[in-house]
């Protein structure tokens, strides 16, 4: 089965197919990543579908020298990172966390396992939407996009030990409002 | 990395378990159809690409025909002046070079070739000196702790080019005496880094070939943003936001630091 990176060449090289498979592939975790970080889904849809008309019209450039979910996700970022600063908005790092609201309780004993369950799918929903904008975008990166905190590095433009840091806080955050 | 991943496992499963959102099937069929029409008309560079190459030799071949044939006459005759040009600057083709010297000769020369010098300025010092006074201040703004990655990586990546640059430059001084714009004000230092980086490629290509891309790329991307700030500092506001589109579908990975962006971005 051929790679991302072959198959976005092979796109490159014109052949439509190849473009299927890759949209096929990547487009649920890419579109989760867009609307959990910009958290509504009209604008979700407008940035998820810009990043891959930018993805398609860039094809001729894409060189594999990354893997392709970072050339993916780095577009997604810029793209993010456009809509914000077009509405006046500035990305500002939070690494040192003391801004950050306090992540859901933990889970209280509850009768119903299935009642609980759900109960801790609703904290940690609501504890991710709670997190500093770069610690969820580097959980989400991670756990959609699947890249690693070098990879995170890259696609933010961050340096990997604040990638690290930020992927670190967030998961223990969300670790601590499930209750794990 | 790994014990990240594996410390979060039930984090993981658990959002697993979260409601898997997909794009809608309408969008779906937009992206798709964009790829497909995408692939039948070719993108403008490859249209272009065979004509203005065309374009470009004809024009290039026609303008050393025209310029053998003017100098065809009598062109060995204008070259010795006092003996104290180096060989290459008796070549016909460099036309900077003489006119660099002539501050430093200023014995008059009869030779009919001076009477083009005027007309004829080092290309390479009038860009330079436009740099200059559109010069961005970088150093004067404080970059943002991370918001500008690339403006603060990039020091470290010319700073080993610099030395070698210092050779040709030596090279250059010693074959033409300094021109005035050859010696620039400190302050305007950090601006020549770019043309330095210029000089130094070759080198920088030996030692490293993809480091050396990327920063063409790179200076490429940033030469870009400044024809693009300078379009809005001169208020051409619709060239400069067709042009900032244009640049976004060119590099959609690059990322605009701040500074760049509080100096390009749509008004």
């Amino acid at each position: 089965m051929a790679s991302d990176e072959e198959l976005m060449l092979a796109y490159a090289a014109g052949d439509g197919r190849a473009f299927e498979t890759l949209y096929a592939k990547h487009k649920g975790p890419l579109y989760r990543y867009v609307l959990r970080t910009v958290k509504t889904g009209g604008e979700a849809e407008e940035l998820f579908q810009d990043v891959w008309m930018r993805a398609i019209e860039a094809r001729g450039r894409y060189a594999p020298q990354a893997k392709f979910t970072t050339w993916l996700y780095t577009i997604a970022h810029n793209r993010i990172v456009d809509h914000w600063r077009a509405r006046g908005l500035t990305v500002v790092s939070t690494d040192d966390d003391e801004d950050a609201p306090e992540p859901a309780a933990p889970p209280s004993a509850e009768p119903h396992l299935q009642l609980e369950a759900r109960r801790t799918l609703e904290r940690l929903a609501a504890a991710i939407a709670a997190l500093p904008l770069v610690q969820r975008e580097a959980f989400l990166l991670h756990q959609e996009g699947g890249l690693t905190a070098a990879e995170i590095a890259k696609a933010t433009g961050a340096d990997e030990e604040a990638a690290k840091s930020r992927l670190r806080y967030a998961m223990n955050k969300l670790k601590d409002a499930i209750g794990e | 990395m790994r014990s990240v991943s594996e410390s979060g496992d039930k984090l993981t499963r658990a959002y697993r378990d979260l409601s898997r959102e997909e794009p809608t099937p309408a969008l779906d069929r937009a992206i798709l159809a964009a790829s497909q029409r995408a692939l039948r008309r070719p993108s403008l560079a490859r249209r272009w690409a065979a004509p203005v190459s065309i374009a470009a030799m004809l024009v290039l071949a026609i303008g050393v025909t025209l310029e053998m044939q003017h100098e065809q006459p009598g062109i060995e005759t204008s070259a010795p002046q006092g003996g104290a040009i180096p060989p290459r600057a008796v070549e016909p083709q460099p036309a900077p070079l003489p006119q660099a010297q002539a501050p430093v000769t200023p014995e008059p020369q009869p030779q009919p070739k001076l009477k083009r010098e005027p007309v004829a300025p080092p290309p390479a010092t009038a860009p330079r000196a436009k740099r200059e006074a559109i010069a961005p201040p970088r150093e004067a703004i404080a970059p943002a702790r991370e918001a500008s990655p690339r403006i603060e990586a990039a020091p470290e990546r010319i700073a080993p080019a610099t030395p070698p640059m210092q050779a040709p430059a030596a090279a250059a001084g010693a074959a033409a005496a300094p021109a005035p714009a050859a010696a620039p004000a400190p302050a305007a230092a950090d601006m020549q880094a770019p043309a330095a980086s210029n000089v130094a490629r070759p080198q920088a290509l030996r030692a490293a070939p993809a480091v050396a891309k990327e920063l063409r790329a790179q200076s490429e991307e940033e030469r870009e943003l400044e024809r693009i700030a300078t379009l809005r500092a001169q208020g051409r506001d619709t060239e400069a936001d067709k042009a900032l589109q244009e640049f976004r579908r060119a590099h959609p990975d690059y990322r605009i630091p701040d500074t760049m962006w509080e100096r390009v971005k749509p008004r």
